[in-house]
């Protein structure tokens, strides 16, 4: 999943991106308001986190524009105002949450996935695909009841195509909701993982859950 | 000036009407009983004086009589009169059937007679007498030797009627036709006390006094019911105000009294406290903006603590990762220490806590000590420093405040300068006063930016850079002003910031 951060204070920042990564999500970050205004308008995100004081452009002007824009990707924002006006005015600018700060790192990765979930229309906070599970708050894996030990990316590449089980997914998307925006890589690496993840989950006598689809990309899911 | 306004206000109303009314009902009744009893008591006189004519001496006898016709007056079924004809001794020489007890009167004036006689022997010849009698102030009767005049008083008769009495001392003399006779004049002191009826009049009086003393008492009472009413009336518009002051909640600074309506003296009061309600609102909000600016600044660098001790505990990590993280949160602390620092001294500038002992200082001492960390701070960025200040100019200040200021301002300048632009400081004597300018090129802020440098948590572009608390310049005002100086700031040409610091030199 790709999360944009846009955070003007650095230590806040720093320990953010470390933490945001370290859970698993691609992540762009900046501290500067215009240039989160441009990574949101250039780039497809799964969440966006966004503090509401920014030198350049404000927080909630930025939630305005990428919003007039028709940007649906989901807004968290992050403030230390804590009223209930300021929390009404940042919910009625287009914001998806609202964080007051200072929060939790658990609660702002739970509910980080709980956007992810609900971008891609998912309720269930654990994913099933024929006998394959995915826990996205452990980060965990399992197929037939056995436990898989996936990297990071290669949990991620399948994080995102079981959140879209059933469509085929181009390879575009695939890479644009796993790399980073600095990713020195091409979208055939993303050919690679797929070849690694399906050493890892599809083996004799387990039904084949990663299709490809000639010219379009991948799909995941049960063939009929 | 405590209790009921209105109870003052009817006490003393209705005290003073009513004491009008009583003195005005008193001085009345006095005139009309004077006058009427006066008209009686002169028409008495009158009888009497005729009654004094009908006396004379039988020069044979040498004894008073009195002529029939006068004295069968008295002696009719119908008569309210009675009266007594004495002589000085007291003994009777005729007395009406009725007049048993008169004699008395006779005796009272016959006595006084007596004294005023021995008195005016006393006296020096040719001394004119006073009358004794105040009833009797009259100048015929003056002439005459006191005793003489008519004295009168009250007496109840034997068949218990009230009476008015005349006692009058006279001279009855012998016929004049007997004197042309040839036989001498003969004179005798006679004393003549008369007494009337006087029940009616006493009726009179009475009905009267009633008539008057109930008339005053009547409108005293409705008196005091249209002053309480006149009072309540004249003081239902502080009812009102009060009622509506009463219903301004706590947290409603912004309610005002309605003045337009008001009386001019409440108007007055009314627009006082409307005024006084503005000043409160604005410094309630002034109040509530700052606690929400410091909870504001204070949450962001906990936030930054707390998300990098999350992110380190998420897992196991090496020696060098722990202290880095815990050099970056030595770091947060140490800004939101000197932000907390900066906030109790704001506080105590507010409530005029500190104490402020005042020296002769030499700000040039004090630009050079901070020109070392200003240029640490700045080095490799090609700022050129300059300080042009004579070293005699002194300011009064507090030494460690003005430190700080200079910190403050000092530290401002390094922050928004550019890159190979330039820091000028100058100290300079304007009156009897010193300036001290710091200035600074590569100032994005328009003039309408300037103008609210000097407010808290205020930034250019509203949001915080890396450690500038934005309290910096608010606390530099606060504290010059304790030390009775001014602060301004200004923009020129060519990117440059100005902070002017006005201290006085003693």
């Amino acid at each position: 999943m790709r999360v944009l951060l846009v955070e003007d204070y650095r230590p806040l920042r720093q320990s953010l991106s470390q933490g945001l990564r370290e859970a698993g999500f691609a992540l762009d970050v900046t501290g500067d308001g215009t240039e989160g205004l441009w990574y949101a308008e250039g780039n497809t995100y799964d969440v966006i986190v966004l503090d509401r004081m920014l030198p350049g452009v404000d927080g909630l002007e930025i939630l305005r524009r990428i919003r007039g824009k028709g940007i649906q990707s989901p807004v968290l924002i992050l403030t230390a105002k804590d009223t209930v006006a300021d929390r009404v005015t940042g919910l009625d600018a287009g914001a998806d949450d609202y964080l007051v700060k200072p929060f939790a790192l658990e609660e702002l990765l739970a509910r980080i996935r709980a956007l992810v979930r609900r971008r891609y229309d998912e309720k269930r906070p654990a994913m099933e695909v024929a006998d394959l599970r995915i826990d996205p708050a452990a980060r965990r894996v399992h197929r037939a009841h056995k436990e898989i030990e996936l990297t990071r990316r290669e949990y991620a590449l399948l994080e995102y195509l079981v959140m879209r089980a059933g469509q085929v997914v181009p390879r575009e998307d695939i890479w644009e909701h796993i790399y980073e925006f600095n990713s020195v890589t091409t979208s055939n690496v993303v050919d690679v993982y797929i070849g690694y993840l399906r050493r890892k989950i599809e083996g004799p006598g387990l039904t084949p859950l990663i299709h490809t689809i000639r010219g379009q990309g991948y799909m995941v899911g049960v063939r009929g | 000036m405590t209790g009921s306004l209105r109870r003052r206000m009817l006490v003393w109303t209705i005290g003073a009407m009513v004491l009008l009314l009583a003195l005005f009902c008193a001085v009345l009744h006095a005139a009309i009983h004077h006058t009427l009893t006066r008209q009686f008591d002169e028409s008495l006189l009158a009888t009497a004086r005729v009654f004094c004519a009908a006396v004379e001496i039988d020069p044979e006898a040498g004894k008073a009589e009195v002529e029939a016709g006068a004295v069968g007056a008295f002696e009719t079924p119908e008569a309210s009169d009675c009266y007594g004809l004495y002589r000085g001794d007291g003994s009777v020489v005729s007395e009406s059937s009725n007049a048993a007890g008169l004699a008395r009167f006779a005796r009272v004036v016959g006595r006084k007679a007596a004294n005023e006689g021995e008195a005016a022997k006393k006296r020096a010849p040719g001394t004119k007498a006073t009358a004794g009698d105040p009833e009797n102030g009259r100048t015929e009767t003056a002439k005459k030797p006191p005793a003489d005049g008519p004295a009168f008083g009250e007496w109840t008769a034997a068949d218990g009627r009230a009476m008015r009495v005349v006692a009058l001392r006279f001279t009855a003399r012998s016929d004049a036709g007997d004197s042309r006779r040839g036989g001498p004049v003969v004179t005798e002191k006679l004393i003549l006390v008369m007494a009337r009826d006087a029940t009616a009049l006493h009726r009179e009086l009475g009905v009267l006094g009633a008539l008057l003393w109930g008339l005053s008492g009547a409108t005293a009472a409705v008196a005091v019911g249209a002053a309480a009413v006149v009072v309540r009336r004249g003081l239902s518009p502080l009812e009102a105000v009060a009622g509506e002051i009463a219903r301004i909640a706590p947290d409603d600074l912004g309610a005002r009294v309605a003045s337009a309506r008001m009386p001019n003296e409440l108007r007055v009061v009314t627009e006082q406290l409307n005024a006084l309600l503005g000043r409160l609102e604005e410094a309630f909000a002034r109040e509530r903006r700052f606690t929400a600016d410091a909870a504001h600044e204070l949450r962001t660098p906990l936030a930054g603590i707390r998300a990098a001790i999350e992110v380190a505990l998420t897992r196991p990590r090496d020696a060098g990762a722990y202290r880095a993280v815990l050099g970056e949160c030595l770091g947060i602390l140490t800004r939101m220490q000197s932000l907390v620092a900066g906030l109790l001294m704001l506080a105590r500038l507010d409530a005029g806590q500190t104490g402020l002992d005042a020296d002769d200082v030499r700000p040039v001492e004090m630009v050079e000590a901070w020109r070392d960390r200003i240029m640490d701070r700045l080095s490799g960025k090609g700022v050129v420093f300059e300080c042009e200040a004579p070293p005699q100019i002194v300011c009064r200040a507090n030494r460690q405040m003005l430190t700080m200021v200079l910190g403050n301002v000092l530290d401002n300048a390094a922050e928004y300068v550019n890159e190979g632009g330039s820091i000028h400081v100058a100290v300079r004597t304007a009156g009897r006063s010193v300036e001290i300018e710091v200035a600074n090129t590569g100032s994005r802020l328009t003039d309408e930016q300037v103008a609210h440098v000097f407010e808290r948590f205020w930034r250019a572009d509203a949001a915080r850079g890396d450690g500038h608390t934005g309290l910096g310049l608010s606390l530099v005002k606060e504290a010059v002003e304790a030390m009775g100086g001014s602060v301004s700031a200004s923009t020129r040409g060519g990117g440059v910031f100005a902070v002017i610091l006005v201290l006085p030199t003693q």
